[in-house]
């Protein structure tokens, strides 16, 4: 009977999280789909007039456009570059990688106003346009993320004894890396990909500094839209809320321990065991905090 | 010309010395253990050889060749790890298939050879297995072929059984044997297990601190070790100093001062030996340990505590407390170093 006791507590205290994390989702989804509501408990109508409105406008649709096409260019960057290089030093340089772990933390140190500040002093005017200042910055901004996300995944499937063995055999690093180290890391890669996805997607304070009305992303749309009618501004509130709930749904899937044990598909063997959800979830938590820092 | 030399091979880790002036040689289809301590540099020395150390001082020969400048995959070696190191993304066949598909052997030829080694480790019904569904042994032994299909010119075996439980552990070591007399590969295994190594090996090179302290076979270094370390190390000796010799044998004359005698505890004895060199003197059995098919008994005789392993039987004669007779011949008092 005890047991049951503290089981409906936990659950409880359980809901009322719940509650208290969904009701601002909650509310912001009513307010988008109502026409009015400022001095009643609930609002006045239920419609998806705001939706539709929002996907009629050419705006937000090119500037859903703009925001994948930025991450997309991001997120290459950063991978052909980072992931090679740090194998590299990973396999060939401890020193430098020591002297690595502590320089990415670099970025967390600098408030994103000032490094846009920065940037804009000593690039505008420059032949260097804009939008490849902000694909830079953006680079840095994720290293912290990408360094230690690259570099815990090669730790994780003993990388430096894989490699060994392989050039013994006869490899070069060159094909060890291509046919060994990537399909193992592929996983560790998605991963700190996605969270860097749904960072470069939201990101706001550097691109409205940098680039700000001439380069409209979906953050910069939202803002403006906002200033106009709120329930519209809800209405892309909750759509983008969405999309990172999906994001956060996958990366869950990705790293769910049902998905490890023998006997399964040779996709789901990879992915086994590579990474903790411990892990993950250290990931998932420098994402939030990166995400509320750039909201301020 | 030996078939492997290493001259006088010296290697540190900034102000560390790792490998002192080592130097070994080793002849075609032998199989040598490396055993020592942990941290003593077996597995340094073996990847010197392998060629992932760069070391400072001395050179390696192959097969007439000096290879201590090339690079890993330029010296037709193979090496087997304790921790198997079997490639996570590829299959049993894929595993095994990697040197020679690296080496762009054609598809045909790659399958058969990579099915003839299946068979000689006897996994032929695991070959789309992945790493992760196999036990350790069998990994071991896909991590054997692997190393095997490339036919190299020697086998490199860091503690490759130190994982594996004692049963499946014996078996392997039976296996590894038998092939490589059966494919005549000269293997260089490492192990700091001495029984391990008595077990599988044509000679042994027992080391310490970095120095190669002894080499001999199997036999002549149990019947024979030459210093203090190796005794203690290999066998269940009892380590005597000239004196404490003397009060057992008084015709006993020592040759130099400073030396150290070693007896094995299954050379004393309970019953009297024929012959003028046989010694007798007392003791008095204190305790005992029985190990199985022997029995361990700690017998004081006054000036020096004994340890002797009797066969598990001869109940009337171990009462503890009773004073024994004892007997050793003077061949099995072997003097050693320090
Ligand atoms: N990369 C390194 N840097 C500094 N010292 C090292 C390095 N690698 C090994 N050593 C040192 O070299 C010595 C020999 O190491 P080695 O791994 O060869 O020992 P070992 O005989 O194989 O031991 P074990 O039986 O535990 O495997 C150890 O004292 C170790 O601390
Ligand atoms: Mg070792």
């Amino acid at each position: 009977m005890k047991a049951k006791k503290t089981h409906y507590t936990s659950y409880l205290i359980l809901a009322i999280f719940g509650l208290y994390m969904l009701f601002p989702f909650v509310s912001t989804f009513f307010y988008a789909t109502s026409t009015k509501w400022s001095n009643t408990m609930l609002p006045n109508d239920f419609t998806f007039k705001w939706f539709i409105q929002l996907i009629e406008d050419p705006n937000f649709a090119a500037a859903v456009i703009r925001s994948f096409a930025l991450t997309f260019t991001s997120l290459a960057v950063v991978l052909v570059v980072m992931v090679p290089t740090v194998f590299l030093v990973y396999t060939s340089f401890p020193k430098v990688d020591q002297f690595m772990k502590g320089l990415v933390l670099m970025p967390y140190a600098i408030p994103g106003v000032i490094l846009a500040t920065g940037l804009l002093r000593m690039y505008s005017g420059t032949v260097i346009p804009m939008y490849l200042v902000l694909v830079g910055a953006l680079f840095i901004g994720s290293l912290p993320f990408m360094y230690q996300g690259i570099r815990n995944s090669l730790e994780s499937i003993q990388t430096k004894k894989l490699i060994e063995a392989a050039e013994i055999l006869g490899a070069t690093r060159l094909t060890s890396f291509i046919r060994i180290i990537l399909p193992n890391i592929r996983l560790g890669l998605l991963i700190t990909t996605l969270l860097i996805f749904s960072g470069f997607f939201g990101e706001f304070v550097l691109t409205n500094l940098l680039i700000g009305g001439r380069y409209e992303t979906i953050r910069i749309y939202m803002l403006r839209r906002m200033n106009e009618n709120g329930h519209l501004a809800s209405s892309i509130m909750v759509a983008y809320f969405l999309l990172l709930i999906g994001i956060s749904l996958v990366i869950t899937y990705l790293t769910s321990p049902d998905r490890r044990g023998p006997k399964k598909s040779k996709r789901h063997q990879i992915l086994g065991n590579r990474i903790s959800i411990a892990e993950s979830v250290s990931i998932l938590k420098i994402g939030v905090k990166k995400e509320k820092r750039q909201r301020i | 010309m030996n078939f492997i030399a290493i001259d006088h091979v010296s290697l540190s880790y900034g102000d560390s010395k790792v490998l002192k002036d080592i130097s070994l040689t080793i002849e075609k289809g032998e199989l040598i253990t490396l055993l020592g301590p942990s941290g003593c540099g077996k597995s340094t020395l073996l990847r010197v050889l392998a060629g992932l150390e760069t070391f400072q001082e001395g050179e390696i020969y192959l097969d007439g060749e000096e290879i201590s400048e090339r690079a890993p995959r330029d010296r037709n070696v193979g090496m087997v790890f304790q921790s198997y190191a079997l490639f996570p993304n590829m299959t049993v066949f894929e595993n095994i298939a990697f040197g020679l598909s690296v080496k762009k052997l054609s598809k045909s030829v790659i399958k058969e050879k990579v099915n003839a080694v299946l068979q000689l480790v006897n996994l032929e019904d695991k070959a789309d297995y992945y790493p992760e569904q196999l036990s350790g042994g069998q990994q071991q032994r896909v991590s054997l072929a692997r190393s095997l299909v490339i036919e190299p010119k020697v086998l490199l075996l860091d503690e490759p059984l130190s994982a594996l439980d004692a049963k499946i552990r014996k078996q392997l070591q039976m296996d590894i044997r038998a092939l490589q007399k059966k494919l005549g590969i000269t293997m260089i295994f490492v192990t700091h297990d001495q029984e391990e190594a008595m077990i599988l090996s044509d000679r042994i090179f027992v080391m310490s601190e970095g120095e190669i302290v002894q080499q001999a076979s199997p036999s002549e270094l149990y019947a024979k070790p030459k210093s203090k370390f190796v005794a203690t190390f290999i066998g269940n000796y009892n380590i005597l100093s000239a004196d404490e010799l003397k009060q057992l044998d008084s015709a006993f004359s020592p040759k130099r001062i400073n030396n150290k005698y070693a007896i094995r505890s299954e050379t004393i004895r309970l019953e009297p030996i024929p012959g003028e060199e046989a010694i007798r003197f007392h003791g008095k059995l204190e305790h005992t340990i029985t190990l199985g098919s022997t029995i361990r008994c700690y017998y004081n005789t006054g000036s020096v505590q004994l340890t002797v392993d009797l066969l598990n039987r001869d109940l009337e004669k171990r009462e503890l407390d009773q004073d024994a007779e004892l007997y050793i011949h003077r061949d099995h008092i072997v003097a050693i170093e320090g």
